[in-house]
């Protein structure tokens, strides 16, 4: 008896009882292609089932991007020895989130050490509002990551 | 007739009228239209995690850099009471990016918040970035910032 080479799948050769490997033989103690096809589709299910329970915790949806934040608004305060100066910039995300992300956010600075903040206001699943305070007003770059909450 | 316990694929017996579950033209389900059925079904899974995955950047990586103490120089600023200092260190990615990324850091402490004023990234490449921390003491030993870099996807 014969068996293709990828997956040892029994088929029939013209010497060959005609039939035997839809019924395993008149005994039935041949390979039966069905079963062997079987076997190799429950491999391939727990393949997909292993990535299935491997990604699934993943979130659905991860985005990034990079914005500039000019930082116009002169703001008079007492608790630093100079006006500070604030900006935001509202980021449409390419796609909806299902739900409101979690949204971070860090300065691209040329100059570090001026900036004083860099934070995330009113996200929702369409959009959020990125901040920026800094000693100037110089446009300032932004990284964010919104990702959906796993938790 | 029966069929085989995990598919339920068709499999002939003695018996049968031979030939019946590879002729369409006698009673009975076709084995090759059942193994047909199976594969779409776990193609239409395959797909299914092909698109979950495809939807995420392609390129996500983190870590965490530190910045000793000798790296931190002082830096007059008269927005201050006093000087601060600024440190900064290079991280090299360990696979490249296909275009900078979108990289976010945060420090990472372990006593004294409200010490650090800025943490950032700048001169973002494909291959890696460099990290800034500015505080207004230089650390003890070291200060430590954990950082994620994204493919950007707008």
């Amino acid at each position: 008896m014969p068996f293709e080479s990828s997956y040892g799948l029994p088929y029939e050769a013209g010497s060959d009882l005609p039939g035997w490997s839809l019924t395993g033989g008149p005994d039935g103690s041949q390979p039966v292609l069905a079963e062997a096809v079987a076997a190799q589709l429950r491999r391939l299910d727990n393949l997909v089932q292993g990535l299935t329970d491997q990604f699934g915790l993943f979130p659905t949806s991860i985005q990034a991007g990079a914005a500039s934040i000019t930082p116009a608004t002169n703001i008079v305060n007492t608790f630093y020895n100079a006006n500070y100066f604030r900006g935001t910039v509202v980021v449409n995300f390419a796609q909806a989130f299902g739900s409101t992300p979690a949204v971070v956010v860090t300065p691209n600075t040329t100059v570090p050490g001026v900036v004083i903040e860099a934070s995330v206001s009113g996200p929702t699943s369409a959009l959020c509002t990125l901040n920026l305070a800094r000693q100037t007003s110089t446009a300032t770059g932004v990284f964010w990551i919104a990702s959906d909450q796993t938790q | 007739m029966r069929n085989e316990p995990l598919y339920g694929l068709p499999v002939e017996e003695p018996g049968d009228i031979e030939g019946w579950s590879i002729n369409a033209d006698l009673p009975g389900t076709l084995l090759a239209e059942a193994i047909a059925a199976e594969l779409t079904r776990i193609e239409a899974d395959y797909n299914a995690i092909v698109a979950t995955l495809g939807a995420l950047p392609a390129n996500i990586q983190a870590g965490r850099v530190a910045m000793v103490r000798a790296v931190f120089r002082s830096k007059n600023d008269i927005f201050y009471d006093s000087p601060g200092w600024l440190g900064s260190q290079a991280v090299t990615f360990a696979r490249p990016f296909d275009s900078p990324p979108a990289v976010v850091l945060i420090p990472q402490l372990f006593a004294s918040p409200g010490e650090i004023v800025e943490v950032g990234a700048y001169n973002v490449t494909q291959s890696g970035f460099t990290g800034i921390l500015f505080a207004d003491n230089p650390p003890a030993t070291q200060y430590t910032s954990g950082w994620i870099a994204v493919e950007r996807t707008q």
